[in-house]
C-alpha cells in the first residue's frame, strides 16, 4: 500500500536524481547512471514496505527493513575502510613525489 | 669524524639561522658537520644564511607542499645518503631546542659502538622549562612506546637521535608526521643486532617552539596513523 509517507520520499529521491543529473551530466555520466541503477532498485523498496517484508519472510529474516539494512551497514563500514586505504596509497605517492624533486632540485651548497 | 645532521624546517625564521651558526660553532677539523636542511613547504620558502666556516655546510632541500616532520626526516636520511659515508648520522629540530654542544657527545656515543642513540630529558638531567602537562603526557607516551616496541627507554618522542650508518641504512621512514617517532623505535627494535643507547640532553622549550610544537591532541593523531601504517602498510 503507498503511504503518504512512501511518497514523500519518492519524491525526494526524484530530486535527488533531477539535482544529480544536473550536477554530473557533463563530467561524471557513468557515475549517474549507476546512482539511477541503484534508486531503480532500491525505489521500489521505498514506495512499496511491504515488499521487503516479502522478501525478508520468504528468506527467513524477522523485519523487512534488515534485509536492507544490513548488507547496506556492512557495504558502508568495508567502503569506509577501502577509501582509507586508496587515501593512504595516495599520500605515499605524493609523498614520492614531492621528495623526488626536492632531492632532484637540492642545493649541494659551498664545500669549504 | 664526518657528521650529517638531518633537519626539517618550517616556517622559521632568525632562529634557524642562530641554530646553524651554533651548529657550524661546533664544525673543526676533528668534527666536520653536513646540515641537511628540509623546507617541508614553508611559506614563504626559507632563505639560508648559511655561516661560512671551514668543515660546514649546508645542503638544502624544499618540499614543495608541506608533508611533515618525518617526511622531511626521510627526504634528508635519503639526501645524505646520495654522499659518501658519514660517521654519524644526527635528527635535529631546528627550532633551537635542541643543543649543538651536544653533538660531539653523540658522536662519540656511536664512535664507542652504538648503533643508535637517543637524547633523553628524563636522566639526569633536568629539562626545567618544560611544561607539566607534557611531562605527564611524555610519561604516557614512553610507556606505551615501551609497550609496542619492548625497548626499555627513558624518553618519548625526543626529536634528538644518532644513528650510525649501518642503522640509517635500515630505517626507512613512512610515517610523514609526527608518527615518525614511534616508526623509528619500531624500526630499531625490529633489528636486534643494533646496539642501542641513551645519553642524557637538556631541551630548551621556548614560547615559539611551543607554540609550533605538538599539542596534546596529536597522540590521538599519532594513534591513527600507526593503525593506518598496520592496516594499509603491509609489512
Amino acid at each position: 500500500m503507498v503511504t503518504l509517507y512512501s511518497l514523500l520520499l519518492g519524491l525526494f529521491v526524484l530530486g535527488l536524481l533531477a539535482w544529480d543529473y544536473l550536477a554530473f551530466r557533463k563530467h561524471g555520466g557513468r557515475y549517474f547512471m549507476l546512482e539511477l541503477l541503484a534508486l531503480g532498485v532500491a525505489l521500489p523498496f521505498v514506495v512499496v514496505p511491504s515488499l521487503s517484508q516479502s522478501i525478508a519472510s520468504a528468506a527467513g529474516v524477522g523485519r523487512g527493513v534488515d534485509v536492507l539494512i544490513y548488507p547496506l551497514l556492512l557495504w558502508l563500514v568495508r567502503d569506509s575502510f577501502v577509501a582509507r586505504q586508496k587515501r593512504w596509497i595516495d599520500n605515499q605517492r605524493l609523498t614520492e613525489l614531492v621528495r623526488t624533486l626536492s632531492i632532484k632540485e637540492a642545493d649541494p651548497g659551498s664545500r669549504k | 669524524m664526518r657528521v650529517a645532521v638531518l633537519m626539517p624546517a618550517l616556517n622559521e625564521g632568525p632562529t634557524l639561522t642562530t641554530t646553524l651558526g651554533r651548529i657550524a660553532a661546533q664544525a673543526n677539523p676533528d668534527l666536520a658537520i653536513t646540515v641537511y636542511l628540509v623546507d617541508d613547504g614553508s611559506q614563504p620558502a626559507i632563505t639560508v644564511a648559511s655561516p661560512q666556516k671551514d668543515c660546514f655546510r649546508v645542503v638544502a632541500a624544499r618540499h614543495r607542499i608541506n608533508l611533515g616532520q618525518g617526511a622531511a626526516i626521510e627526504t634528508a636520511r635519503q639526501l645524505s645518503l646520495k654522499t659518501a659515508g658519514y660517521d654519524a648520522y644526527v635528527t635535529m629540530d631546528s627550532d633551537g631546542q635542541h643543543d649543538p654542544a651536544d653533538l660531539p657527545r653523540f658522536a662519540g656515543a656511536l664512535q664507542a659502538g652504538a648503533d643508535v642513540v637517543f637524547g633523553s630529558r628524563f636522566l639526569g638531567i633536568d629539562s626545567r622549562t618544560m611544561p607539566a602537562g607534557r611531562r605527564l603526557l611524555l610519561q604516557a607516551a614512553r610507556r606505551f612506546e615501551r609497550m609496542l616496541t619492548g625497548l626499555a627507554l627513558t624518553d618519548a618522542h625526543n626529536g634528538y637521535r644518532a644513528f650510525s650508518e649501518r642503522a640509517i641504512r635500515s630505517i626507512v621512514l613512512r610515517q610523514d608526521r609526527m608518527a615518525h617517532a614511534t616508526e623509528i623505535k619500531l624500526r630499531v627494535a625490529g633489528q636486534k643486532d643494533l646496539v642501542v643507547r641513551e645519553i642524557p640532553i637538556e631541551v630548551q622549550y621556548t614560547d615559539e617552539s611551543l607554540k609550533k610544537g605538538q599539542s596534546s591532541l596529536g597522540a590521538f593523531a599519532i594513534l591513527r596513523d600507526l593503525m593506518h601504517d598496520y592496516l594499509f602498510g603491509g609489512r
